[in-house]
């Protein structure tokens, strides 16, 4: 079988496979949590208009920060960890490697099943909470702009993350706690350290595809997220990220297709 | 007749530990039964010939072809390995179906493959049953049908009858004798012996990861009854078992317990024993509890051998 029609097939499989499984509406609860503690604030906020917390100040920052720089790199750890290690550790590698398609097409059909799956849910808190900053004024729509920009970073932000953390499991079995510490370590801190220092994280170029005036205009909503922050131009940011994505999911295809990976019961 | 599959000094460890060791072979069509004790490196040889592992030294090829990662090969092999191997969000049909598709069959054959498989390993009523739900006899026989939906050439089953009930245990032999006398080459491995006497006469013996003897299975049958047997009885009179077996020389040793509730005999002739016991236990009224032969597998067969 060709290279595409397999990972049409991986892909369409493993897309049904995560939409039945548990462990999606676990992701989608705590997804859900900063949405609620929107929810929350923008029920407060119409029932005492003057009390000075509104739902746009703490959407502006901390949803985005959770977003960005939790969420997303979180999600795309424990996909992109599942990726090949699910099937090592569930044994079911052996059902995959035995038929007779490329083995490459089940490192990226796997990538893209699961990046789309992670970016449905991250969308869907971010829709939910755009709906909710503008619920009682939905005439006059506000931040559509930073919607779609934060939107479009996000997705990015999934892809890059994800081909990445692919990437080290096909050469590393369990990895997600070291996957934690390089999220809460090297890509939170680093990326707010000033010089170049800074274009050695994921997240200084997530970060490169939110507006340059929210780093001098001290208006813009994003301007939290823009501490430090020295941008990179938007080509430059593209190209990186993409040669990340590409790097990282062609990668690992090669590494799978010619690594063994040896299960307990071997001998 | 051509050997399909061919290994040659095929050497496979795993860090420290042994695998296979110098396996050199030419496996023809028809049944090969792989025994051997566990650990003895039987899955490792069946991962060997399914394209799973690389060997560290030597070469194995299915029709000239080498395997590891050689997906075209895939489509003419069919492999059912040892341990579970399912995804559990699916229904067994699910399961099947999804094979059939990654054999590159089109939606009208894939569903035709898929209901012939399924049919043949008895799920077609529990087809739509998750995985879960099924017991390990079932799970078993599911893993079977993955293995024949694309009516392999070659079909490699790794300790295939573990966990299935003893109706459907006759019918998958006949299955697989059904493959072997259509001329497919199946290889079935396993730790006991009279499952694979059941499937075929030509056996390979592994033991400690080397090729110990293959061949005939009447002369591994020889083998066993050239070990001297332990056989313990636990009756209400052994003393007496004992003073009448006492008088046949195939007969070398005799020891009691200290309860005096059991006596252990050791024999070299293994069948003349049992059929002398019988006689006896008839004849002269011996309530027996308990007749256990304590080294009668393949383990103390091969660790005998070994030591010989």
């Amino acid at each position: 079988m060709n290279f595409t029609k397999a990972f049409r097939l991986i892909f369409s499989f493993f897309v049904k496979q995560e939409l039945k499984a548990k462990r999606l509406k676990i992701f989608l609860a705590l997804s859900a949590i900063p949405v609620a503690i929107l929810i929350i604030t923008k029920i407060y906020e119409i029932s005492s208009p003057y009390s000075g917390v509104t739902a746009s100040e703490i959407f502006s920052k901390v949803m985005f920060t959770i977003y960005i720089q939790v969420m997303a790199p979180i999600l795309a750890l424990l996909y992109g960890a599942m990726t090949i290690n699910e099937e090592v550790d569930n044994k079911t590698l052996v059902f995959l490697t035995t038929a007779p398609i490329p083995r490459e097409s089940v490192v990226t059909g796997k990538y893209i099943a699961y990046s789309l799956i992670a970016i449905g849910i991250i969308l869907t808190g971010l829709i939910v909470s755009f709906f909710t900053i503008n619920i009682n004024h939905l005439g006059s729509i506000t931040y559509t702009k930073e919607f779609f920009v934060l939107g479009g970073a996000l997705i990015a932000a999934i892809l890059a993350y994800m081909a990445f953390f692919t990437f080290i499991g096909a050469i590393m079995k369990k990895f997600v706690v070291l996957g934690f510490l390089y999220i809460f370590s090297w890509e939170s801190f680093v990326h707010y350290l000033p010089g170049i220092t800074q274009k050695f994280t994921i997240m200084h170029w997530i970060k490169s595809l939110l507006p340059k005036d929210a780093v001098a205009e001290k208006k813009s909503i994003l301007q939290f997220l823009m501490a430090q922050q020295e941008p990179s131009s938007t080509f430059e940011t593209i190209l990186v990220l993409s040669l990340i994505i590409i790097i990282g999911v062609v990668g690992a295809a090669i590494i799978f297709k010619n690594k063994e990976y040896i299960m307990s019961d071997s001998i | 007749m051509k050997a399909v599959i061919k290994t040659e000094n095929l050497s496979r460890w795993y860090g420290n530990v042994l695998g296979v060791s110098e396996i050199s072979l030419g496996i023809e069509p028809g049944i090969k039964g792989l025994l051997g004790p566990n650990g003895a490196g039987k899955s490792t040889f069946m991962k060997l010939v399914c394209g799973q592992l690389k060997p560290n030294l030597g070469t194995i090829t299915i029709n000239g072809e080498p395997i590891f990662a050689n997906f075209p090969l895939f489509a003419k092999i069919g492999y059912c390995p040892e341990h579970e191997c399912y995804y559990k969000g699916n229904t067994g049909w699910e399961q099947v179906y999804f094979r059939a598709q990654l054999n590159g069959y089109d939606l009208g054959t894939a569903i035709k493959k898929t209901t012939q498989a399924i049919d043949r390993v008895g799920l077609l009523d529990s087809k739509d049953k998750y995985i879960r739900e099924y017991s390990l006899g079932m799970r078993q026989r599911l893993k079977l049908a993955v293995s024949i939906v694309n009516e392999p050439d070659i079909l490699l089953l790794d300790e295939p009858l573990r966990g299935i009930d003893p109706l459907w245990r006759m019918r998958i032999i006949q299955l697989i004798k059904d493959y072997g006398k259509a001329g497919k080459t199946v290889i079935v491995s396993s730790h006991v012996l009279p499952e694979i006497e059941e499937m075929t006469d030509d056996i390979i013996l592994i033991h400690q990861g080397k090729v110990f003897a293959q061949g005939d299975i009447h002369y591994i049958r020889g083998l066993l009854d050239s070990h001297p047997h332990m056989i313990s009885v636990s009756c209400t009179d052994p003393r007496k078992l004992a003073g009448i077996l006492l008088e046949n020389d195939y007969i070398t040793n005799i020891q009691f317990d200290e309860n005096g509730k059991k006596v252990v005999f050791n024999t070299r002739k293994r069948d003349l024993f049992f059929d002398l016991l019988n006689r006896i236990i008839v004849d002269h009224d011996i309530e027996v509890t308990e007749i256990t032969s304590p080294d009668d597998n393949l383990q103390a067969v091969f660790d005998y051998l070994v030591g010989k």
